[in-house]
Order: C-alpha cells, then sequence, then structure tokens
C-alpha cells in the first residue's frame, strides 16, 4: 500500500522525469528534420551502373545478325526446401526482323526451334518428331504465345527483343556498381539491380567498342527458397550473314510430325478462314 | 500508543497460544495461495483425525495367513505345559512347519523374548540368494492348480493369425476419386475409368487432357490425320501434341466415346 507521502514522492519523480525527456525528444524530432534533406539527396540508383545496363542493352538490341552461346543453370525449389538445379545449353543465331533459330541440349535429348517469320517449329531430332505452326506475328507476340499455348519458355529470349533495354531498367529500385573483375581473361563491369519480385546481376564486357553481356544472375526474391537462374553468354559473333535456309526447318524423312496444342488450332482455322476468303474472292 | 497495544496484543498470542495450535493459520495461507493465483498449492499443513496418523508401508505380507499355518506364533521359548494335562500322542498332531529353520522368512516382529534379537545382526545366517534388498520380496502368485502344458504351435479352436483373410475375401470397395501423387513436372493427376491416370493443362484457349505415354504402345495402332499423328487404343483416340517442351499424347475422344480401329467411325459407350 502507498502511503500519502509516497504518491507524493512518485510523482516529483515522473515529473522530473518527464521534463528531461521533453527536451531530447524535441532535439531528436529536430535531428529527424535536419537529416531529411541527406535521405532525399541519397538516390539507390546508382547512375553509374545505370548507364552500364542502358549501353549494354542497346548496343545488342542494335545488333541485326548475330550469335552466341549460352549456358543456364536454373534453380527449382521442391517441397519449399531442396533447391534442384537444371542445366541446359546451345546456340542462338539471331536475324532481327526475320526469324531466329536456336540449337539447345537439355538433358540427354536436342531441341531445335526455328521461326522464319511465318512458320514456328520444335523439332527433336535425337526423339524422332517435330511439331509446327503458322504464326506471323513479331518475335516479342512468338514468345507470349508460345508461352501460353505450350507453356514453353523460349531459351534466352529477352536478349533478343527489340525493347531490350527498357524490359531490363523497367522496374528497377536499386541498382549499384560493384567491381571491375575479369571473367575468362576478359575485363568486365560487375553490376547489380534490385527490382519489386526479382534481383539480378549482370557482368558487362569492358570493352567500349562490344559492351555485349557475358553473364547474368538473376534471384526470385517473390518465391520459396529464392530459386536463381545463372546465364552464361559466349562467343559472340555479329555481322553475321545468315541465309534463310538458316532460321528454316526442313523435316528430315522418318521424323513424325505432331500436332501443337491450341496454338495450331487456330492458326488452322485463320489459314482455313484465311482460305476461304480467298476462295470466295 | 496504537502500536504498543498492537505489540503488546502479538506478545500476548506469542506467549499463551501453543505452537500447535498455529497450524490453521498455515492452512489459511494455503488457502489464500489457492484463491490468488489460482495455484492450488498443497497445503503443508496435515489434516486432523485419523489421517493425521502416520501412514503405515504398504504390507507386502497377505492378510490372511494360509490355513495351513498355525494362528499362534511359535514361541522360541520352550513351552511349559501344566503338568496335569495329559500329553497328546504325536500322531494325532497337525503338522506343524519346522518354524526353527532358519532359511523361512520371519514376517513381521517375532517375539524372541529379548529385545534385538531379531536383528539382521543376531539372525543366522541364511542360505537364501542374495537379491540385494534389505526388504523381503514378495512371492509371486502361484498358479492354482496343475500348470497347463501345450505342444509347441498349438492354436485354440477358431484362431486366426493376424490379418488373415478367407478364401474368396474381396476387399472393400473403395469410391472414387482415387489419389495419385502429383508429378513434379506435369502437376496433378486425375482419373478416369477408360483413360486412367491423366493430367490437364489450361492454355489460353482450353483446357486439353494429356498423358505422358500411351497405355500400351503395342495394342495401339497408329494412324494420320490432317498429317499429324493419331494412337487408337482400346477405343480411345490419342493425338501425339507437345506441351512443356516435351512430347505429350492428347485425348482426343470424349470420356464415353469409342472410336473404332480404322479411325472413321465413332460411337458413343452409352448408346
Amino acid at each position: 500500500m502507498i502511503s500519502g507521502k509516497h504518491t507524493r514522492v512518485f510523482g516529483c519523480v515522473l515529473a522530473t522525469a518527464l521534463a528531461l525527456a521533453m527536451p531530447a525528444s524535441g532535439m531528436a524530432q529536430d535531428n529527424q528534420a535536419d537529416s531529411a534533406p541527406a535521405e532525399e539527396e541519397f538516390n539507390p540508383i546508382d547512375p553509374v551502373a545505370l548507364d552500364l545496363l542502358e549501353g549494354s542493352m542497346g548496343y545488342v538490341s542494335s545488333l541485326q545478325n548475330f550469335s552466341f552461346d549460352w549456358f543456364i543453370s536454373s534453380d527449382t525449389v521442391v517441397e519449399g526446401r531442396e533447391k534442384i538445379t537444371y542445366v541446359n545449353s546451345g546456340t542462338t543465331i539471331m536475324a532481327r526482323g526475320r526469324g531466329f533459330t536456336s540449337r539447345t541440349e537439355r538433358g540427354l535429348t536436342l531441341r531445335d526451334f526455328y521461326f522464319d517469320g511465318e512458320t514456328f517449329v520444335v523439332a527433336s531430332p535425337d526423339q524422332g518428331f517435330y511439331a509446327s505452326a503458322a504464326f506471323d506475328g513479331s518475335f516479342e507476340e512468338l514468345v507470349d504465345r508460345a508461352r501460353s499455348d505450350t507453356d514453353l519458355e523460349l531459351p534466352v529470349w529477352t536478349m533478343l527483343t527489340d525493347d531490350l533495354p527498357e524490359r531490363l531498367t523497367s522496374g528497377v529500385t536499386a541498382a549499384a556498381y560493384l567491381e571491375t573483375t575479369k571473367i575468362v581473361g576478359r575485363e568486365v563491369h560487375h553490376v547489380s539491380f534490385v527490382g519489386d519480385v526479382h534481383d539480378w546481376q549482370v557482368w558487362i564486357s569492358a570493352d567500349p567498342e562490344r559492351p555485349v553481356p557475358l553473364m547474368l544472375v538473376g534471384t526470385r526474391t517473390d518465391q520459396q527458397g529464392w530459386p536463381q537462374f545463372r546465364v552464361n553468354m559466349m562467343d559472340w559473333q555479329t555481322g553475321l550473314d545468315i541465309a534463310d535456309e538458316d532460321i528454316s526447318f526442313t523435316p528430315d524423312e522418318g521424323l513424325m510430325r505432331i500436332a501443337m496444342p491450341s496454338f495450331s488450332r487456330e492458326a488452322v482455322e485463320e489459314s482455313s478462314s484465311g482460305n476461304e476468303e480467298g476462295a470466295g474472292s | 500508543m496504537k502500536r504498543l497495544s498492537v505489540l503488546a496484543l502479538f506478545a500476548f498470542f506469542a506467549a499463551v497460544v501453543p505452537a500447535g495450535d498455529l497450524v490453521p493459520i498455515e492452512m489459511g495461507d494455503g488457502l489464500r495461495a489457492q484463491k490468488v493465483g489460482g495455484f492450488k498449492a498443497r497445503s503443508r499443513a496435515r489434516p486432523s483425525g485419523a489421517r493425521s496418523r502416520t501412514r503405515s508401508r504398504p504390507s507386502t505380507r497377505p492378510s490372511t495367513r494360509p490355513s495351513t499355518r498355525p494362528s499362534n506364533r511359535p514361541s522360541t521359548l520352550p513351552s511349559t505345559r501344566p503338568s496335569t494335562r495329559p500329553s497328546v500322542p504325536e500322531g494325532n498332531r497337525p503338522s506343524r512347519p519346522d518354524t526353527s529353520r532358519p532359511d523361512r522368512p520371519v514376517y513381521g516382529p517375532v517375539d524372541t523374548g529379548s529385545q534385538g534379537a531379531n536383528r539382521p545382526s543376531s539372525r543366522p545366517a541364511a542360505n537364501r540368494p542374495s537379491t540385494g534388498r534389505t526388504r523381503p520380496v514378495a512371492r509371486p502368485a502361484r498358479p492354482i492348480g496343475r500348470p497347463i502344458t501345450r505342444p509347441p504351435g498349438w492354436r485354440p479352436p477358431y484362431y486366426r493369425p493376424p490379418l488373415w483373410r478367407p478364401p474368396l475375401y474381396r476387399p472393400p470397395y473403395y469410391p472414387p476419386p482415387y489419389y495419385r501423387p502429383p508429378h513434379y513436372y506435369w502437376g496433378s493427376y486425375y482419373w478416369g475409368p477408360r483413360w486412367g491416370w491423366y493430367f490437364t493443362a489450361s492454355l489460353a484457349t482450353s483446357t486439353l487432357v494429356y498423358v505422358a505415354t500411351l497405355p500400351d504402345e503395342d495394342e495401339c495402332e497408329r494412324a494420320e490425320l490432317d498429317d499429324e499423328t493419331v494412337y487408337i487404343c482400346d477405343g480411345v483416340l490419342y493425338r501425339a501434341t507437345y506441351y512443356k517442351d516435351e512430347q505429350v499424347y492428347e485425348i482426343v475422344s470424349e470420356p464415353d466415346e469409342v472410336v473404332d480401329a480404322d479411325g472413321t467411325s465413332a460411337q458413343t459407350a452409352s448408346s
């Protein structure tokens, strides 16, 4: 039981404490007000890193006929904890505005992708089948269509898009230039970027004439286990003379043709309706 | 002045009230502890009455002695019979156990006439096996009657081993849907009576039904339909197609549709 005398003493102590604390809190507010302009001046996006990325991606998107080899390792998180890494590799030949060819190795099987501006073909020379569908859209539309209709992700498709700089720089919340290092004897710039759902790092060649990306590591921060994918790009060749035969597909004898799901149905319907219209006219 | 009176009253109680009467005060503390915290503290005060007696240890001794044992404990002192009493012949006496054997356990205090005569130090050395225990061990109950001897492997009539089933046993009916763990690549599985296990793909325009392999390729008939390869397996039409960078087989026919072997005509199973 607290007596009246104790209550008075406690009240005096409390008042003294409040009197001492109020100027301190006021000083803290003043400090915050003083530090606010300093935080506004801090830019989480390093302009040097952003310039390097935009310069490299702009260079790649400006190439007309080029090819490069690549090696990809991508993670899959199984049952929320175990991370499994799958690898595939291949060679991509791009004739911008005309089509492309990718010859890939995935596991023990081969997959070849052809697009000549009119027909999209997936062929497996070792398993003896191919599937083809008529398509006359752009490369970006083909990527979306293949994803929606066959659940297929074309390999290294991002590097082949026309709007590559915008795709990579959009959604960047932070960027930093980390260091200059070497990859297989070539001097490269190491820059990192942070996005809303994924982070990525790029190693860009320090050659100002050919600032091609040599390695890219992405991290999905919105998925359990933060799976990563790593893309190594090698043997960049530019200024190639690519013939139509290089990006079109002619099936060998013995290859079995299989259907391309709804992809081909609509194409068939569209082509059949176009034929009827043509026949009618 | 008031403090002096309180101190005097406390001194009076301390001097007058004996220590034994303070026990209810402890009980009161225990009850207070129960009410305050909800914790049911066990009172340290011993309850009054018969329960306040010291608890006797559980006895391993049977409550009733065997009938063959004489009710009177044998006395180690020589009995002095009255001289006027006739002697009883030895043959009519009941066979009394020999209590003088040293290996017989002695339960309870035995009046030996001299204090401390039954203490372990004064007992004769017993030939019992050493159990490592100082207290006498309770004997296990002996079975009544002769022990039942069975031949090895004997079982009572109508004995059935665990999980025994009669010869014409059928497992209980388990209604569908059946369950199969999802595939790491294809996803969830579903089951149909004519299709078996299949998985689906929700694509942009429709949901398609796939199987990764044909039921039995040896029994399937291959055909060409619009330059595409199809298979007819047990009346079900499959079309080889491409999905998730793999070759799979799309189930084209309806669940109740039966496709002829030539692939030209079809009829429903229900009709």
